[in-house]
């Protein structure tokens, strides 16, 4: 963890509000971030970011410093998600199939009209394609996705965060890139 | 076809998981392998379009409104606005069951009684009081003439205070009055509190007479 980020993290501990608003201000996008990504509704992320931030500083006295704040942070955030999640039962348009007497996932092969590798395009549109192919992934995959590519976690930590065994994180993140590289090709499994 | 077992550590690679050996067999393979060297590709412009996702933006008004909710100032101040509104709402149902106990005549019968000799008691309590003080400077005093001059003359005066309490009515008019100058003063409380507040709750938020 940052020497930074530590110290502000004490002066929570003791109370200095400066150090609040603080720690608010460094992590707040980060968190509404993975949080907008999961439920990919702006309303319920900042309500997830809000309760994420009550309860780190409500457990803030708990917490064990050699652990990385971060990865706490998101595996409160995640939670919250996920029961929200669970409770509106949403549903995320996915783009994979699972047999249900095998259990393997295939492909759907989904037409995607924006990604054809001659195209040039300005940054935005870029950008936006970006957003689009991430956003195309099913919610356990984009989350894991997320946490690695944008929040720069390692294995370790989502696996810790999302509180799954290390090789399933893998394997998730891999056959998600796996995804998004038929995707990009233009192809489907 | 089936694909090239090497396709399997790709990612790795980019990654930058393979160990210096393990990664130098892998580019040697590419250099030869087509179908691997195109996936590499493919997941080179993955790697890149991931990079390239940007990052929501939360709305301006996120940082307040969490902080409305996680500083201790702010978490004191809702308590204390909670305790008031309990506080208010308890003594307005108070003072309805009093003023409907009071129009009962029964009640207002034996309330009178009873309030007069409250005031009796009070009365007698505040002149013993008030002699006591008075004797005990006359005392001290050691019999100066102009010390006991004053006790006799306070004397009087704390009669006729006394006097006045115990007449019926007089108790209910000063509670009456002590209500209203209550109920005054916190209508008369500093405004800049209640807008700042408005500001803060973004606007839509009512803010109650009692809210401290």
């Amino acid at each position: 963890m940052d020497q930074d980020d530590a110290s502000v993290i004490r002066r929570c501990r003791e109370g200095d509000e400066r150090a609040y608003r603080e720690l608010v201000r460094r992590f707040q996008r980060p968190v509404y971030a993975v949080a907008f990504r999961m439920l990919r509704s702006s309303e319920d992320a900042e309500d997830i970011t809000q309760e994420t931030f009550v309860r780190v500083f409500r457990a803030l006295d708990r917490y064990d410093p050699t652990r990385s704040f971060e990865a706490w942070l998101f595996t409160i955030t995640t939670r919250l998600g996920i029961d929200l999640i669970r409770r509106r039962k949403v549903r995320p348009i996915s783009l994979t199939r699972q047999d249900p007497q095998t259990g393997e996932e295939s492909t759907l092969d989904i037409e995607d009209p924006g990604l054809g590798p001659e195209e040039t395009t300005s940054h935005a549109e870029e950008e936006k394609r970006a957003k689009d192919l991430i956003d195309s992934l099913p919610a356990h995959y984009r989350i894991v996705v997320m946490l690695r590519h944008q929040q720069d976690l390692s294995y370790e930590e989502i696996a810790e965060v999302l509180s799954l065994p290390l090789g399933t994180v893998k394997a998730r993140i891999h056959r998600a890139r796996a995804l998004l590289k038929n995707r990009v090709g233009g192809t489907s499994e | 076809m089936k694909p090239c077992s090497e396709n399997e550590r790709l990612q790795a690679y980019l990654d930058g998981e393979l160990d210096a050996g393990a990664e130098s067999s892998l580019r040697r393979h590419l250099a030869g392998c087509v179908e691997c060297a195109e996936e590499l590709a493919l997941y080179e412009r993955v790697f890149a379009s991931l990079a390239l996702t940007p990052m929501p933006e939360p709305p301006p008004h996120l940082t307040e409104r969490i902080l409305e909710r996680v500083l201790p100032s702010q978490v004191r101040r809702r308590w204390m606005r909670a305790l008031g509104w309990g506080y208010g709402v308890a003594a307005a149902g108070s003072l309805a069951a009093s003023v409907a106990l009071l129009i009962q005549p029964g009640p207002r019968g034996w309330i009178g009684v009873l309030g007069v000799e409250a005031s009796q008691r009070v009365a007698q309590a505040t002149l013993f009081v008030v002699d006591s003080l008075a004797m005990a400077v006359v005392h001290m005093a050691g019999g100066l003439t102009l010390l006991q001059d004053v006790g006799l003359r306070l004397s009087p005066v704390s009669r006729a205070v006394s006097t006045l309490l115990a007449r019926p009515g007089v108790d209910v008019t000063l509670a009456l009055a002590t209500l209203a100058t209550a109920g005054l003063m916190v209508w008369l409380r500093p405004r800049e509190l209640r807008s700042s507040r408005r500001r803060v709750s973004g606007g839509g938020d009512h803010v109650g007479l009692l809210a401290l």
